[in-house]
């Protein structure tokens, strides 16, 4: 509640702030140009929780599914592929929402699995999946920017976009990922008693009756879906989906059930935060949502990874 | 619930198309314990995958608790059935308590969390096998021989009547393999099935009623003690020299020469 509150009172338009905020809670009359800072504002923070929620709930399912603790959508090339996927609908003219959609999700399976088959020939461990899903995702981010630069004006004005910005969030966009989130969350909360037997490993998992395979793809697609609504309007956020999932697990445990809860409540945190620093810090220059995410995300992955080594 | 019998019928089992396992044939009834024995690499893992409902049957039949599965189908008696495999693998973040919860997936009478009698089922179970101490660590803490200890208990945890268990013994020091021991054998005596692959073939005789030895996938000895544990027969098998003791009560013991 006070995150929103705080992204709701601070930005770039200094005229409007905490004073204007409780005027309209209580019911007074605002002008216009102070309505209109607060709707952007709304749905700016709207967005940057819907992001939050969506990469922290994909992160939290992969972690488990993938047995990888440093499973995340933005470090396994999800978030870039979907990128691409957008870049291509703009590149084409097929800028509708659902084509954009549809080319995003498919760039994110598409990138998904070659980083899997990749990683295959890495020797599949935890660490091999992670650099190689890094390395995918540079070279997808490389293209990305070639395409940004090439289409110029055409793609949302901004390179903000292509790291991770909630600041342009279109409304339709943002209401079309609500669905598809809400969904991923259910589903993810129904499958939740299932998913959390994957903490016995596999076998021991497939011996209580999990079909680990088919579990394996739900969560897989559900992640992409999730990802892929939320960079068409967000862009590729990272480190989210990496940094929301552990907060939770450091504060209620491994038991999936209560993770997956404390999630939802750990990831919009994050990201309305994060956004709520974004905005403020080179005021009124945005700043790119990642390099903020990064700043809480990148000791998160040193920790886990200095963790593991002691644990051997 | 209780579980008359297995009985498995010219069961063969693999990978793909390559069958790991051929032609075994045997019977387990209540309160009985069978010790599968045999080289490594010779399917003994294989055979309780397919008891344990992890890969499906290619040929023959397996009867588990009066229900029947053919060829080409999964034993689906998740219910039934616990298995604690050989390696002990889990999740390193995960503490012990919640995974024996986890492992009553299945068997809980509750649709999401777990309820009172899953956590004196679990409680129990760590108790048997003294690991009441790492209920609260985490699973990456622990020594092998701890974390092998921590899949036993959650397959007992499970109370289901029929439990197989992966080279129990691998990772244990001696007073963990004594206490493994004694719940086997307590497994027993309250009506379960225990299925268990081993290599520790001095052990067998203080808890196994029945022996089967497989060599290379095919099944060449089965039935009580005194048959299968013939020095010549388990030379041949394992390709080494053998020297057999006799125990006070007459029991033979083998170990590699």
């Amino acid at each position: 509640m006070l995150s929103v509150l705080l992204s709701l009172s601070l930005g770039s338009y200094r005229g409007v702030g905490a004073e204007e905020l409780f005027k309209m809670l209580l019911g007074e009359p605002l002008t216009p140009v102070e309505c209109a800072v607060l709707t952007r504002r709304s749905i700016r923070t709207l967005a940057a929780a819907v992001a939050g929620l969506g990469l922290g709930l994909s992160g939290a399912g992969l972690q488990y599914v993938l047995r990888n603790p440093l499973a995340d959508p933005y470090l396994l090339g999800l978030a870039s592929g979907a990128a691409l996927g957008v870049l291509i609908g703009v590149l084409i003219g097929r800028c509708d929402p659902y084509s954009l959609f549809t080319l995003a999700f498919a760039g994110a399976l598409a990138t998904f699995f070659l980083v899997f088959a990749l990683s295959m020939l890495a020797g599949m461990s935890a660490l091999a999946v992670i650099v190689t899903g890094i390395t995918v995702s540079y070279v997808v981010s490389a293209v990305n920017t070639v395409l940004v630069l090439a289409l110029g004006e055409k793609v949302y004005g901004t390179f903000l976009w292509l790291f991770g910005s909630v600041a342009y969030a279109l409304k339709e966009r943002v209401i079309q990922s609500i669905l598809l989130v809400s969904i991923a969350g259910c589903w993810l909360i129904i499958r939740s008693r299932a998913i959390n037997t994957l903490i016995l490993g596999e076998e021991v998992a497939s011996s209580l009756g999990v079909n680990v395979k088919s579990i394996r793809t739900e969560v897989v697609v559900l992640s992409a879906l999730a990802t892929a609504g939320i960079v068409a309007f967000a862009g590729p956020i990272g480190f989210l989906g990496l940094a929301a999932p552990w907060v939770a697990r450091l504060a209620v445990g491994s038991d999936f059930r209560r993770l997956v809860l404390m999630t939802m409540v750990s990831g919009p945190l994050i990201s309305i935060l994060s956004d709520v620093v974004a905005r403020v810090m080179l005021t009124p220059q945005e700043v790119p949502l990642t390099a903020v995410t990064s700043v809480v995300g990148a000791p998160v992955l040193l920790y886990l990874m200095i963790r593991r080594r002691v644990w051997g | 619930m209780e579980c008359p019998s297995i009985i498995v019928e010219e069961l063969a089992a693999g990978y793909g198309k390559r069958l790991v396992v051929k032609g075994v044939d045997f019977r387990v009834e209540r309160g009985e314990v069978l010790a599968v024995i045999g080289p490594n690499g010779s399917g003994k893992t294989t055979l309780l995958r397919v008891l344990a409902g992890i890969i499906p049957i290619v040929e023959g039949r397996v009867c588990i608790c009066g229900k029947s599965y053919k060829a080409g189908s999964l034993v689906r008696a998740h219910s039934l059935v616990s298995y604690a495999p050989a390696t002990p693998i889990g999740d390193p973040w995960a503490r012990v308590r919640d995974m024996l919860l986890a492992a009553r997936y299945g068997v809980s009478r509750s649709l999401f969390m777990e309820r009172d009698e899953d956590k004196c089922a679990i409680e129990e179970a760590a108790r048997m096998l003294g690991i009441e101490e790492l209920l609260d660590r985490f699973f990456g803490e622990l020594s092998s021989g701890e974390k092998k200890l921590v899949l036993i208990a959650s397959a007992i945890a499970r109370k289901t009547p029929v439990v197989l268990l992966d080279e129990p013994m691998a990772f244990l020091d001696l007073a963990n393999q004594s206490k493994v021991l004694k719940v086997i054998r307590n497994l027993a005596s309250k009506g379960y099935i225990v299925v268990l692959a081993t290599h520790e073939l001095h052990l067998v005789p203080h808890y196994a009623d029945k022996v089967l030895l497989i060599s290379r996938g095919v099944q060449v000895g089965y039935g009580p003690l005194d048959k299968v544990l013939d020095r010549r027969l388990l030379e041949h098998v394992y390709g080494t020299r053998l020297v057999e003791f006799t125990r006070e009560d007459g029991q033979r013991l083998f170990v590699p020469e």
